[in-house]
């Protein structure tokens, strides 16, 4: 059964509209990551399923039980819809130590003092800061913070957590550690978790299901492998991974083949949202997807080393021809001066400019 | 369980009823031909008719035209210098000068005014010391003039802190920009800062000008033997004009008086916004290089020290003298008349030993309780999406449109009006709920600034973990602005304790405060009493500014 259900939310701030009419679901035990850029109205679809903001249409239903219904008037207010909500900036209560943040929700249940402590306690030890209850959170360091508004969203066990941004506070070098912690965190136990986040190798790593957000609207839903793998439109195919754009020329477009015309050569390859024949059209593919082939062949075109930069454990080449620029990694250097480079046909999509 | 909208909708609720009752009070009152309570009074135009035939209002409010416009053009100029000074300029002594410069705003102003009085009157201390050596007094204290020019420095504070606080909030990188491009520093001063920073300055002249139009303690002392009146103080004489108590005549100019102050402050709101988007596109605030004086590092700081002596030196020692003298006057040797009897003489006079318990007591206990309704208030509007905020808003304006005089009188017919209310009118009670609706914008703003300030995720994450609104309010936002809301306490006992105008018509046996019982005993010619008390409660007040200063409480909200 679905735990969560979200069906055609919309919500408005004034004449501005927010969200035009987004459903999803969340299965129990997946974990859902909300993708788009700023603006997208990822950040204040959480806020609609937390009760923080409110909608003006729409459903969103938990386990059965309905939070919100635009057309019967239900509304309910954050504090009974019972669900845990890991804010970006964490907001722990500086007033409060790290064992009554985690508390507190607690005894708003009426929990009693000795069961508060120990459930406290295995809240905390279950994610490795058992021994930090005493301080305040202003001593802590950012990774432990995200920790404890873990432990304070977890703690009253919340049928769905909420989790707005929550690697984006860490540097760097801990948001891997901490992206691969949470996701064992949620699959150890066995939660429900809509996760919002604008970088799209976090939703891949973090989510089973991806929703791509783009302007209020649902841009594509899948798994990662589908998102990245199988892009639906243009704004899908860019924004989930590092690309070229070949600027051309749509020419027979039919089914599950369409064939882009770059300068003077035939580039075949696979449609992406609406194209046509005749129209302008863009050529998309990922950097990892080109490489440099032997000779003249289908789907290759002539171009000019311009640049290698040297990233470590890789390189990246850019070639140029005329006004079109590719970039893609070679595992080595290679000679300066022309080459053919192969798009691979199955990675190529024809999308309209 | 009380609903957090139930609470909202009963604060706005008595909030409404204790600033519309006054106002309502005297609208109706003006339309009678005699006092509310006389039985068989009838509705009539004819104080309105009076009034607007009495040539005496019109003079007054020329004066005070004349008296605020010109209090404008001295602090103005003046508070913008002292606040490029302190703000951008590496003058000498800045943690000194910051402080002092806010003195004058804690400073009653009937003090002030006695102070002028006793060292630069007819036979003040400065003045015959001056008579001695030239043979005349080139000045007079009695003068429209004095009275604008007195004003003018004493408002220069205001002007500084909204200008300094426009200032601060400039980004360093706005300035630096300009330097880079090539301007020197007196030209970014001009070209840069000073636009950006103009529509807090324009802020600040109206509100003066607004301020102007309150006056009452420097008229009132400075204007009077000369029979200069402004509308304050013609309000003031009125009780006396016909011999009987003229309450419609009062009511009518108490409206008059509300309705030159409701578009000033109207416009001051409008002001205020239109500034704090100018706020919102500040760059970085970055410590930034003072401006470097060179050789004019001393002359400036002896310009701000000149001006904090003329506006609190001079009066305060003066009236410091006075108080510890028997007599003064051309050829008192000081030796010979140094006297400590004005205090023993005040520790005979009950009412002065009253009006100084009450001063403070409405000061520390009243201060917290009116913190407390501010604080109400304040909660019951945080962050209401709601339209009823916009009512809030005008509500709390209301008070700001009635100076302490006319909040006074209006809280005296309010209780005489109300039966239930009348046990309380000779009591403390009704000069603590004039003070507290008459501060209510101010205090209001302090509190609910407090709390603006607390992140609004910390109060949503206390409604996700599923707390409701009023458990929110009561673990989350209350105990983080608990520092704001003691600071607040610290500024309101301030004010409490230097307040004077409001207290007047309200006072009696129980309702003593010195304010009002120092302008009450200035009348009668006890100057030896009125120093005595004066030097109390500036003793008062200093205590309070080094509460202040020591809890490191920002002298502006």
């Amino acid at each position: 059964m679905a735990d969560l259900v979200i069906d055609n939310i919309k919500l408005s701030y004034g004449s501005v509209d927010i969200l035009k009419g987004v459903s999803m679901t969340l299965e129990k035990g997946q974990i859902v990551a909300l993708l788009g850029p700023s603006g997208s109205g990822k950040t204040t679809l959480l806020r609609c399923v937390a009760g923080l903001e409110e909608p003006y249409a729409g459903r969103i239903v938990i386990a059965g039980k309905t939070l919100f219904d635009g057309a019967k008037g239900i509304n309910l207010p954050p504090e009974e819809r019972g669900l845990g909500l890991v804010f970006q900036s964490y907001a722990l209560w500086p007033h409060k130590t790290v064992f009554d943040n985690v508390a507190y929700p607690l005894k708003l249940r009426g929990v009693s003092g000795a069961d508060v402590k120990t459930r406290v306690a295995k809240a905390l030890e279950s994610i490795g800061i058992g021994h930090l209850g005493a301080r305040f959170p202003h001593q802590l360091s950012g990774g432990q913070q995200q920790r404890v508004a873990l432990a304070r969203a977890l703690v009253y066990e919340p049928p769905v957590i909420l989790l707005d941004e929550p690697l984006s506070n860490l540097d760097a070098k801990l948001r891997e550690e901490a992206r691969v912690w949470l996701r064992q965190l949620i699959s150890e136990l066995g939660l429900s978790a809509l996760c919002v986040t604008h970088d799209q190798v976090e939703a891949m790593a973090m989510a089973d299901r991806i929703l791509l957000l783009n302007g209020g609207v649902v841009e594509q839903q899948g798994t990662p492998e589908e998102m990245y793998g199988r892009p639906a439109t243009l704004f899908a195919a860019e924004f989930m991974g590092a690309n070229n754009r070949l600027p051309g020329k749509a020419v027979s477009v039919s089914g599950d083949a369409a064939t882009l015309v770059v300068g003077d050569t035939r580039l075949d390859g696979l449609p992406c949202g609406p194209v046509q024949e005749g129209d302008n059209a863009l050529g998309i593919v990922r950097l990892e997807q080109v490489r440099v082939a032997e000779g003249p062949g289908p789907n290759r075109l002539r171009m000019t080393l311009t640049a290698e930069m040297y990233l470590g454990e890789r390189y990246e080449l850019l070639f140029k021809r005329d006004d079109v620029t590719v970039r893609i990694f070679s595992p080595t250097r290679i000679a300066g001066g022309e080459h053919w480079l192969e798009f691979p046909r199955s990675a190529f999509w024809v999308c309209k400019a | 369980m009380l609903r957090f909208a139930t609470f909202r909708f009963a604060v706005l609720a008595i909030m409404a009823s204790a600033v519309i009752a006054p106002i309502g009070l005297i609208i109706y009152q003006s339309f009678l031909d005699g006092p509310f309570f006389t039985p068989n009074v009838k509705w009539t135009l004819e104080a309105y008719q009076f009034v607007i035939e009495d040539d005496e209002f019109w003079d007054a409010l020329r004066t005070s035209i004349i008296v605020a416009g010109g209090m404008t053009a001295i602090a103005v100029p003046l508070g913008v210098i002292l606040a490029f000074l302190l703000a951008r300029t590496d003058v000498p002594g800045k943690w000194i000068l910051e402080p002092l410069v806010l003195v004058p705003i804690f400073m009653s102003a009937v003090v002030l005014a006695f102070g002028y009085v006793v060292a630069l009157g007819p036979v003040g201390i400065f003045s015959t010391f001056v008579k001695g050596m030239i043979g005349t007094v080139p000045w007079s204290i009695y003068s429209v003039t004095a009275i604008t020019i007195i004003a003018g420095l004493t408002h220069v504070p205001h002007v500084y802190l909204y200008t300094s606080a426009a200032l601060q909030n400039l980004g360093a990188d706005l300035e630096e920009a300009a330097r880079t491009t090539g301007a020197s520093p007196l030209r970014v001063a001009v070209t840069v800062s000073l636009p950006m920073v103009t529509p807090a300055v324009l802020y600040a002249a109206v509100l003066i000008f607004f301020l102007g139009f309150e006056l009452f303690g420097l008229p009132l002392v400075l204007g009077d033997p000369k029979g200069v009146l402004v509308l304050a103080t013609y309000l003031y004489k009125l009780t006396n004009k016909l011999g009987v108590p003229s309450y419609q005549l009062m009511a009518v100019v108490v409206v008059a008086i509300i309705l030159i102050a409701i578009p000033l402050v109207y416009l001051q709101r409008l002001l205020l916004s239109q500034s704090n988007k100018y706020v919102s596109v500040r760059g970085k605030a970055a410590k930034r290089a003072p401006l470097r004086l060179g050789a004019l590092r001393w002359p400036a700081f002896g310009l701000i020290i000149l001006w904090f002596v003329v506006t609190v030196g001079i009066p305060v020692f003066g009236i410091l003298l006075r108080s510890f003298v028997t007599t003064w006057g051309e050829g008192v040797r000081l030796s010979e008349v140094l006297t400590l009897s004005h205090y023993r003489d005040l520790v005979d006079y009950p009412n002065a030993m009253h009006a100084i318990v009450n001063t403070i007591l409405i000061g520390v206990i009243g201060g917290g309780l009116a913190v407390a309704c501010y604080t109400a208030v304040s909660l019951a509007m945080h962050r209401w999406r709601s339209g009823w905020t916009r009512l809030a808003d005008y509500l709390v304006m209301i008070p700001r449109a009635m100076p302490g005089l006319v909040a006074g009188l209006a809280m005296l017919w309010l209780f005489l009006f109300l039966p239930p209310l009348q046990p309380l009118r000779a009591t403390l009670f009704s000069v603590w709920l004039a003070y507290t609706i008459v501060w209510l914008a101010y205090g209001t703003r302090l509190v609910a600034g407090t709390m603006l300030q607390i992140g609004p995720e910390l109060e949503e994450a206390g409604r996700s973990v599923g707390a409701t609104a009023g458990r929110v309010a009561r673990d989350v936002t209350v105990p983080l602005a608990r520092s704001g809301m003691i600071a607040a306490w610290v500024l309101i006992f301030l004010i409490f304790a230097r307040e004077y105008s409001t207290g007047i018509y309200l006072l009696g046996p129980g309702t003593e405060v010195i304010g009002s019982l120092m302008v009450s005993l200035w009348g009668t010619g006890a100057i030896d009493l009125v120093s005595a008390l004066a030097v109390i409660n500036i003793v008062i007040i200093s205590v309070g500014l080094g509460l202040a200063l020591r809890l490191g409480v920002r002298l502006h909200g």
